[in-house]
């Protein structure tokens, strides 16, 4: 018995230890902030089509992008990714400052404003940050249309977002101190805190609670809110600030990581990530998400680009923000 | 003579070793930083709120637990009880089951009520972890010599006899067991997670995610690290040289006086065994509508299912033989007779996973170390970090369980310390590797909070798929890979008690247990 528990573990070890370290010329590391549900099949379709084998890292809904992104800047010494696919683009940004990327030129079209024009970063695939409504709950004639009505007070304890500190929703309130200023924002945070707003452990937590009726409406991203649509949930999707300051309109971003230890099949990823073919699965996938390097037409209930007012932000004056904001955030949540 | 003497101990000072670098860096982490404490950095995080939850979740699941466990252990700890096998099959259940599947169910059930709350979450948690006072409760009434009962019979009635004999003598065991489900509710990252409550576990999770700063998740982690320490010292003199789990469970021991007649016996165990045990699974199968689904979601998830197995078997046997050769080091070499060192070897095991991660990425990530931060090794450095003062506190009781003359007999027949422990002493363990090794094979299968921030790039655990998942709602895929998580749980623990039946069978069973006498 002993000897067959012995042999066992030795055979285990074996696996652990040398199976791991098989093949690792045919591997590249992606860290991926948008959900797995989404991103994992766009990477199988990788490995099948290039025969590489892609370890990734999901980042889970409660620490949203953020957790990714400071894994790499605490791996910055000693990188284990070799292509960051971030679901926004202003941490991507904070990278580049920090110098963790590295530069690659896409053999495709640069998109203005939606490219890095020192090609440290590309976008694809992007959302919108919108207002879900309970349709039981809320009627439409009354529906909040800006993200202003979160202090009012007809709304007290009727409100849920998710965390201001991860994620979208970081980047959303980056994007609101550039349009507003920092002072502004704080006291909107503030006040929002007075009327009883709840802050939850992600988009996808603001959509549930929205749909069982706990919350009115809440603030989340476009993808959980069509994907809760075709899911059943009796919600309903609003651009905010249509007559005002715009949609926050959000890309996905790929990078290389400067000393990947994979660099060549980094790029073949980054390839693979920003051609036509990802873009539509990105759109058709259950997420629902808006093409903008390509011209494809969206699915039924996600608007179309050109059909949205959007907020006009430099998302390089986003990420010199976030790191303002951010303590002075975290200091009132 | 010495030099021979000094090599047969060689394999359990290689053992201590392991146990030296696996458990104590991440303590030392922490005492580091907490030298360089300020006060007023403390008094700016804003603990109030998050403190207070951790407490009243805790202190929820440690009630509701022993409302739950002390009836039931009276029925199953009297000697009317017939089939001890067989609930230790099926409150191995609530085990099984990882907690946020649990609480995902009951959240399910009350789909339209705003349910939720620091309350719901200690009695969530309650449902998971009542098996654990439930069994040190019936090894402790197993222990009581019957004759006391006969005696107090002539005047007392049953209700006096277990109010003024029984529960007086298992008040270690309850406590224990008290104890144990505390630390294991404050410390649980992945219940208070699903429910959105804002405690000191997520909140020392998220801090540590935005802001990798390792000083800042310390002071956080500051009240826990003080209850911890506290409940660790307690939990060190309830179990100082006691023996408090029981191996043996011949139908022939147990207490004489139950305060249930037999049908009501029945009843409630049927209702706590529905309710408790069954509803979970029910409402994850019951989601499962086409087998289309089960075998898409088993497709995708194989690759995370055989990381599982592979990882959690291969770490709880290396850490099981680990327990077994400190164990009966610390056993023989009377560590557990001093209370401070009882307190020391047991706080590790107090503190979460999640904070354990952190310190470990702290100390680990590091070039030189890369063979094992890269590598899956780190996960069992980790599992290592947290479970082994526990299981090695269990096989030294089970080792106290054997008389010392046999080993002094094999000394006298001039064999080695470490023939005498491989031909002796190993044989009679066999229970007590079995128990820990299943221990930390279901702890470590369903450890999320800690694994995640530790995992190596390319590994997935099914309990990471699992809770990933559940954020995006799909119950049809989470109730898929639940079952591959539930079979990975009874796969090798069933493929173990077939070859210990086997064995059995044909009279090798070495199993036995002698009590020790005092």
């Amino acid at each position: 018995m002993e000897k067959k528990c012995l042999s066992f573990l030795l055979i285990s070890l074996f696996f652990i230890f040398v199976g791991d370290g098989i093949g690792k010329e045919k591997e590249v590391v992606v860290y991926t902030s948008l959900d797995q549900i989404y991103s994992e099949p766009i990477l199988r379709g990788f490995e099948k089509e290039t025969g590489i084998k892609v370890r990734a890292v999901y980042d889970i809904e409660a620490t949203k992008t953020i957790g990714l992104v400071n894994r790499l800047i605490a791996e910055r010494k000693r990188p284990r990714c070799d292509v960051f696919w971030n679901n926004e683009i202003v941490n991507t940004i904070r990278l580049k400052k920090r110098g963790i990327l590295s530069p690659y030129n896409f053999k495709g079209n640069i998109i203005k404003g939606f490219d890095d024009p020192d090609r440290y970063w590309y976008g694809f695939a992007a959302r919108c940050r919108v207002i879900v409504i309970n349709k039981e709950k809320v009627v439409k004639s009354r529906s909040p249309r800006s993200i202003l009505e979160v202090i009012d007070k007809r709304w007290k304890k009727k409100v849920c977002m998710a965390y201001p500190l991860f994620g979208t929703t970081a980047t959303h309130m980056a994007a609101l101190a550039e349009i507003w200023g920092i002072d502004r924002l704080i006291n909107f945070l503030k006040l929002a805190k007075e009327n009883k707003v709840s802050f939850v452990d992600g988009n996808s937590v603001v959509r549930d609670k929205v749909a069982k009726g706990i919350y009115c409406w809440g603030i989340t991203d476009t993808d959980d809110v069509y994907s809760g649509i075709q899911r059943g949930m009796p919600i309903e999707m609003i651009m905010p600030d249509q007559d005002g300051i715009g949609t926050l309109f959000i890309p996905n971003t790929v990078s290389l990581i400067k000393g990947a230890p994979h660099p060549e099949n980094g790029k073949r990823v980054i390839e693979f990530l920003l051609s036509r073919q990802t873009e539509w699965r990105l759109s058709r996938s259950g997420s629902g998400q808006i093409p903008i390097r390509y011209k494809i037409e969206p699915v039924k209930g996600i608007p179309r680009l050109d059909d949205i007012k959007v907020m006009a932000v430099d998302f390089e004056n986003l990420a010199d923000l976030m790191d303002t904001v951010l303590p002075q955030i975290e200091s009132i949540i | 003579m010495k030099r021979k003497r000094y090599k047969s101990w060689t394999i359990f000072l290689a053992a201590f070793t392991f146990f030296l670098i696996i458990v104590f860096p991440p303590v030392i982490v922490v005492i580091i930083e907490l030298l360089k404490l300020k006060a007023s950095s403390i008094l700016s995080i804003g603990l109030v709120e998050p403190y207070k939850n951790s407490l009243i979740i805790a202190s929820t699941s440690s009630l509701f637990s022993l409302m739950i466990s002390l009836p039931l252990g009276l029925i199953f700890g009297s000697r009317s009880f017939r089939h001890p096998y067989l609930f230790i099959v099926i409150l191995l259940i609530p085990l099984i089951v990882p907690p946020y599947l649990t609480a995902k169910s009951w959240i399910d059930l009350f789909v339209k009520t705003p349910i939720g709350g620091p309350l719901f979450c200690g009695v969530i948690l309650s449902l998971c972890y009542f098996p654990i006072p439930l069994y040190l409760i019936v090894s402790g009434l197993r222990r009581i010599d019957s004759e006391l009962e006969e005696s107090a019979l002539l005047i007392l009635n049953r209700w006096q006899i277990l109010t003024k004999i029984t529960i007086p003598l298992i008040y270690p065991y309850i406590a224990t067991g008290l104890i144990l489900i505390f630390l294991f509710s404050i410390t649980n990252y992945s219940v208070p997670s699903i429910l959105g409550i804002k405690c000191l576990i997520t909140k020392l999770y998220s801090d540590f995610s935005i802001f990798h700063n390792l000083s800042k998740s310390i002071w956080i982690a500051i009240p826990m690290i003080i209850i911890c320490l506290f409940l660790s010292y307690l939990l060190g003199i309830l179990i100082m040289e006691r023996e408090f789990i029981s191996f043996d469970i011949s139908p022939s021991k147990g207490i004489m006086v139950s305060i249930f007649e037999n049908h009501k016996k029945v009843v409630y165990g049927i209702v706590i065994i529905f309710l408790i045990i069954l509803f979970p699974l029910i409402s994850l199968f019951k989601e499962i509508t086409s087998l289309k689904i089960l075998a898409i979601t088993f497709k995708d998830s194989l690759r995370s299912f055989f990381h599982t197995i592979v990882l959690s078997t291969s770490g709880s046997l290396f850490l099981s033989i680990i327990s077994i050769c400190c164990g009966y080091m610390f056993q023989r070499k009377k560590f557990w007779k001093n209370r401070l060192l009882n307190a020391i070897i047991l706080f590790p095991f107090s503190l979460p996973s999640v904070l354990l991660a952190i310190c470990i990425t702290h100390i680990w990530n590091r070039a030189i170390f890369s063979i094992l931060y890269d590598t899956p090794l780190i996960l069992i450095i980790l599992w290592g970090s947290k479970y082994l003062p526990l299981t090695i506190r269990i096989i030294s009781d089970h080792v106290s369980q054997i008389p010392v003359e046999f080993e002094e007999a094999g000394l006298l027949s001039h064999l080695t310390q470490f023939k005498v422990f491989r031909h002796i002493v190993c044989p009679l363990l066999g229970s007590g590797f079995l128990l820990i090794f299943w221990l930390i094979y279901i702890l470590t299968i369903s450890e999320v909070g800690g694994t995640l921030l530790v995992i190596p790039p390319g590994i997935e655990t099914l309990s990471i798929r699992i809770f990933n998942l559940l954020h995006y709602g799909d119950l049809k895929v989470v109730a898929s890979t639940s079952i591959m998580l539930i079979l990975s749980l009874l796969i090798p623990i069933s493929f173990l008690l077939i070859l210990k039946t086997i064995q059995t069978l044909k009279g090798k069973d070495s199993g036995s247990i002698f009590r020790k006498d005092k």
